[in-house]
């Protein structure tokens, strides 16, 4: 379970600061499917980087299963993070250089899982996605939608309980768009906890609950 | 991980053989300039370490070679009966000339008909083997009489499961007699002895014209060394002297002058201890010259180098920024960035000494003694200079992204998801 309690992040500007979050306080339920909603810039990057361990709050408290995010040092929060959260980017942030394969297999490594077993894992998730035959491709050779696919293909093949996804289908037409929202339903359907950033009223409601931020505030 | 940084390592190679190729090049440049300054130093130890007489007490003269010879030789004679004095001797590193064919053939012989190289030896009157501290494994060093055909030759220790002490080896050769004739003659040489390892030995040629030799003080004692004790019949060479008798030095320097006098011939001395001040003296400006040209090219590699890597890595910042949001931590990025720069300065650094290692012994070398002079200077200098810069490099190119990295907000790595 989430808890932010008062959460602030301002960031101090040549011109005197700028509040990102203002006091933001929020529960979020495991297994809970949530759509976070805005203009641009209100908000909705800043909390979700929070969220997942990204970035740090400038004020107030973020609990996760009743372990205190906002106090740990960085080592702890990355071990957090590769531990508890998988993100899904707006750009897919998939590693050029390296296969889908490869690419999918990062987090396991990270998690010093054998490599047998990180086979095994990346082929099952590569399956689920639809883009096994894409396993030995460039991310570059590979379509916006495949793309997207092959992100959360690495976000599942981590196993982590939170799932977060910033604007996963912004880059993409609205068909492939209702795909990778279908997938999204199924991963909450499996267990996780989804938290979704969207301009997009049709993404938003495919969600359980919608919130609204608007100047760093809920709304 | 090592699956990241093979990978990683593939995606560069070019970038990598430039690494490679500033590092060769100023490490090759540094190395030549470090080694010239270490080889005099070398030099002056080694003369330092080897002569009897030390360096304050010994001398070496010149004196004018188109004068007459006789006298010369005469006054090298009377010199010896001077009381007090130690040594009056010559001793020269040679390579094999005709009239010593017999001992290149001894060496034939005992290495095999594939090596090449000339022989190289020590020429020597037995007083001229006084004037080093000579360090035998086996046998003797005496005044013995020997003649033209009769040489004694002390041997590289190697040379001991071949032949014992007292050996006589006989070589039929042939001479041109005083008619004009060839005619068969026996050169004897008799083993007198094998010398140790690491045995100095000075080449008082290259003592008297030290300006000329800077890096040319032979060293003996090498498997294939060989001394040779000859009448010091021959004239023109190097001599140098050693005193004995160190309160009476003033009067043994009078007394040669007078000698010097008697018999016509015009002679100069100085002390060794005196031709090292001049010869530093003399050399001063041109190491500092080096000096800097050195530590600029050293600079220039090291700031070329942590530049490529550096630029590297943080081209590649958004792969990393994304590798942390899989959930590595700034441990295993730094692992991942430093192996892989290890690995890169490693190959470098292996390749950049066995290149240069090379370089110096083809360069500097024209006898197998020197190579065995520039392997150790490498060896003891030059080897550790290279890991350090190139540990240096490391460090850098290692520590500057990582700190970076660790600073700066994974979002911010990635690249913002908003674009
Ligand atoms: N590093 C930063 N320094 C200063 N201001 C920042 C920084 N990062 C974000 N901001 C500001 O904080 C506000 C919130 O940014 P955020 O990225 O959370 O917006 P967003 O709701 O995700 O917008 P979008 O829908 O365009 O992605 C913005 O006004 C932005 O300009
Ligand atoms: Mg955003």
């Amino acid at each position: 379970m989430i808890q932010l309690r008062d959460i602030k992040k301002t960031y101090k500007l040549n011109d005197g600061e700028f509040n990102a979050l203002d006091v933001v306080s929020l529960d979020i339920e495991d297994g809970e499917m949530l759509a976070v909603m805005g203009a641009s810039g209100s908000g909705k990057s800043t909390l979700l980087n929070i969220i997942g361990g990204m970035d740090k709050p400038t004020d107030g408290e973020y609990k996760y299963n009743d372990i205190v995010v906002s106090d740990m040092g960085n080592t702890k929060l990355h071990n957090f993070r590769r531990d508890t959260v998988s993100f899904v980017f707006q750009q897919f942030a998939l590693m050029n250089r390296y296969t889908i394969y490869e690419n999918v297999e990062m987090p396991l490594i990270a998690k010093h899982i054998s490599k047998s077993k990180r086979k095994e894992i990346v082929r099952e998730k590569l399956q689920i996605m639809n883009i096994a035959e894409q396993a030995k491709k460039y991310p570059t050779q590979l379509s916006g939608g495949q793309q997207q696919r092959a992100a959360i293909a690495r976000a599942l093949a981590a196993d982590n309980k939170l799932i977060l996804a910033d604007e996963p289908t912004g880059a993409l037409d609205s068909n492939t768009g209702n795909d990778i929202m279908n997938i999204f339903t199924e991963i909450n359907k499996s267990g996780k906890t989804v938290i979704i950033i969207t301009h997009d009223e049709k993404v938003a409601k495919c969600c359980q609950r919608v919130i609204n931020l608007s100047d760093g505030k809920i709304v | 991980m090592v699956a990241i940084i093979k990978r990683s390592l593939l995606n560069r190679k070019k970038n990598i053989i430039l690494i490679i190729l500033t590092n060769l090049l100023g490490i090759c440049l540094t190395t030549l300039i470090f080694f010239q300054y270490y080889i005099s130093n070398y030099g002056e130890k080694l003369i330092r370490k080897n002569l009897s007489y030390g360096t304050e007490n010994t001398y070496f003269m010149s004196y004018d070679y188109a004068l007459n010879d006789e006298m010369q030789l005469k006054t090298i004679d009377e010199m010896k009966n001077i009381e007090g004095i130690g040594a009056v001797g010559t001793c020269s590193y040679e390579e094999l000339s005709w009239s010593l064919k017999e001992l290149y053939d001894i060496q034939k012989k005992y290495e095999g008909e594939n090596e090449d190289e000339a022989l190289n030896y020590f020429l020597t009157d037995s007083s001229g083997l006084k004037l080093s501290k000579i360090e035998l494994s086996e046998g003797y060093i005496d005044e013995e009489e020997y003649d033209e055909f009769t040489m004694c030759v002390y041997l590289g220790s190697a040379y001991r499961e071949k032949y014992s002490v007292n050996d006589e080896i006989v070589i039929p050769s042939e001479r041109l007699n005083d008619e004009g004739e060839i005619v068969p003659v026996d050169n004897k040489f008799i083993i007198r002895g094998f010398i140790k390892d690491g045995t100095g030995v000075i080449d008082t040629e290259a003592l008297c014209n030290m300006e000329y030799y800077t890096y040319d003080y032979p060293i003996a004692g090498t498997t294939k060394s060989t001394i040779i004790l000859q009448d010091n019949t021959y004239e023109g060479r190097g001599y140098i002297f050693g005193i004995e008798d160190t309160d009476r030095s003033e009067e043994i320097l009078g007394e040669i002058q007078d000698i010097a006098k008697k018999n016509n011939v015009e002679m100069s001395f100085e002390s060794v201890e005196e031709s090292f001040k001049d010869y530093r003296e003399s050399t001063k400006r041109e190491s500092e010259w080096l000096t800097d040209i050195l530590g600029l090219i050293l600079v220039t590699v090291i700031l070329i180098t942590c530049c490529i890597q550096i630029t590297t890595v943080i081209k590649r910042k958004s792969e990393y920024g994304i590798l942390y949001a899989d959930g590595f931590n700034d441990k295993n990025i730094s692992f991942i960035i430093g192996m892989e720069n290890l690995i890169i300065m490693g190959i470098t650094c292996v390749i950049s000494a066995i290149v240069t290692r090379y370089m110096l012994a083809y360069i500097f070398t024209t006898y197998e003694y020197q190579k065995v002079i520039v392997y150790k200077i490498f060896a003891e200098n030059i080897a550790g200079c290279i890991v350090m810069m190139v540990m240096g490099i490391w460090l850098i190119s290692t520590v500057t992204p990582v700190m970076l990295f660790k600073r700066m907000r994974t979002v911010d790595l990635i690249g913002g998801n908003d674009t």
